[in-house]
């Protein structure tokens, strides 16, 4: 199957280069899709496919450094940058490992690497404990568990009284923290989230095995060939 | 599931055997509806019960406790198949987050093929509005364990029949969340069908739309 869809992108690849010159010039802002194929999980086409998505989060008319910095990956994610999120806040951050406030292609790449269905299942554990420890202390509290769970229900617009939500948060807990510290690390984490795989739910994005179909890049490689 | 229906309705035949006052007993003790339901303490004055049973034995004495109402104080009938849903921790309930949910960034929010909706409506309520969308838009109802639904509309498409996943999930006994996604078929007809039939139907139940 993928070897048709293959064969059809190459077929109107080669019909458009003799159209059109141009088009293959704008790949140029991927370097090697091959190296970055190797250190994630995504395949070279997933690569380039991924790569038309990134330009076209990046693109702005007010700021068009082929780059995302948090406004643009808002505005990606809700439709509108106008909504400020606690989460959102926390993806961005740790999708930035350079910790210089933009996402250039690479630590995209390798960011959504881990949300692929084909990622090892340690990777998105680390992930999510990562972004749930809010503070960043190698352990997550009772009081950031706390914080993001009236955050989220506030976003839902439901109101629960402060009782029932303390008495959320006291059941995980009794589940979860095992060693009984008041707080989860990521053994207990890792234990949590293996009896109750749905945790990892948001780690997994069905639309990443698409995307060379959502996204078709319209690119004439001659000498790449796919794994 | 036919036992259930003749419970719900006390649809239920006494051996010929069976003298008038114990049937007028038993008629009173299988009622379906807890609040005309005799409680314990009348079915102990009751004279048929009464008979033979020798409240001067202590055994009697110490085990019969007329006020012991709790055991027996009625519960909501709940026949529905729903009465077990999946209850959130803490952790469920952070992963609702638009802001940690990726898809947004590669689609629209009215393309998803997942929705989520909160609803103040318990799961009985839910459930059964549910059923009664599916069988006003013919489609076949399977209900694959508690608090989880399988709808199912044959379709001429060469994707196979259209099936939609309903999960109900618990945040507390006041609130429930409930998921629907395609699992299988055309997602231009699931689009087309949840847009203008499904999500306009389910609107009475609806607290808040996720993501909106």
């Amino acid at each position: 199957m993928s070897q048709c869809l293959e064969g059809i992108k190459h077929l109107c690849a080669s019909l458009l280069y003799c159209c059109d010159f141009e088009l293959s010039k704008q790949s140029q802002g991927l370097d090697d899709p091959a190296v970055l194929a190797s250190q994630t999980v995504f395949s070279v086409s997933e690569i380039e496919a991924l790569y038309e998505l990134f330009k076209k989060i990046s693109s702005s008319a007010v700021n068009d450094d082929g780059l995302i910095n948090k406004e643009k990956f808002q505005l990606a994610l809700f439709k509108t940058n106008k909504k400020e999120s606690l989460f959102a806040d926390r993806v961005f951050d740790l999708f930035d490992t350079k910790h210089n406030g933009i996402l250039g292609f690479e630590e995209f790449a390798r960011a959504l690497s881990v949300f692929h269905p084909n990622a090892p299942i340690d990777d998105k554990i680390n992930f999510s404990f990562q972004l749930y420890d809010l503070k960043q202390q190698g352990y997550i509290e009772r009081q950031e568990v706390k914080q993001m769970v009236v955050a989220t229900l506030a976003e839902s617009g439901m109101n629960l009284s402060d009782e029932v939500i303390e008495s959320i948060i006291d059941k995980t807990f009794e589940e979860a923290d095992t060693k009984h510290d008041g707080k989860i690390d990521q053994e207990e984490w890792r234990n949590l989230v293996l009896r109750h795989p749905s945790l990892l739910k948001n780690m997994t994005l069905q639309y990443l095995k698409d995307i060379t179909t959502t996204f078709p890049s319209f690119v004439f490689h001659s000498r790449v060939e796919d794994m | 599931m036919q036992m259930y229906k003749k419970i719900s309705k006390a649809e239920y035949k006494c051996p010929h055997s069976f003298p008038p006052e114990v049937r007028r007993l038993l008629k009173r003790i299988l009622d379906p509806n807890p609040n005309t339901r005799i409680s314990m303490k009348k079915i102990m004055e009751n004279s048929w019960f009464k008979k033979g049973l020798n409240l001067n034995s202590k055994q009697m004495k110490d085990s019969v406790n007329p006020d012991f109402q709790p055991l027996f104080e009625p519960k909501k009938p709940d026949f529905s198949h729903a009465s077990k849903v999946s209850s959130f921790n803490a952790f469920d309930i952070i992963s609702l987050s638009t802001g940690f949910d990726l898809s947004g960034l590669f689609v629209e929010n009215d393309r998803k093929e997942e929705v989520k909706f909160t609803s103040a409506k318990p799961a009985s309520d839910i459930i059964s509005k549910m059923e009664q969308i599916a069988t006003s838009l013919k489609m076949e109802v399977c209900t694959k364990k508690d608090g989880q639904l399988n709808l199912k509309k044959p379709s001429g498409s060469q994707n196979g029949p259209l099936l939609i996943d309903v999960e109900i999930f618990e945040i507390t006994s006041s609130f429930h969340l409930v998921e629907l996604k395609k699992s299988s078929g055309d997602a231009f007809e699931y689009r087309k069908l949840f847009n203008q039939d499904v999500k306009p139907a389910l609107q009475e139940l609806v607290w808040a739309w996720h993501g909106e």
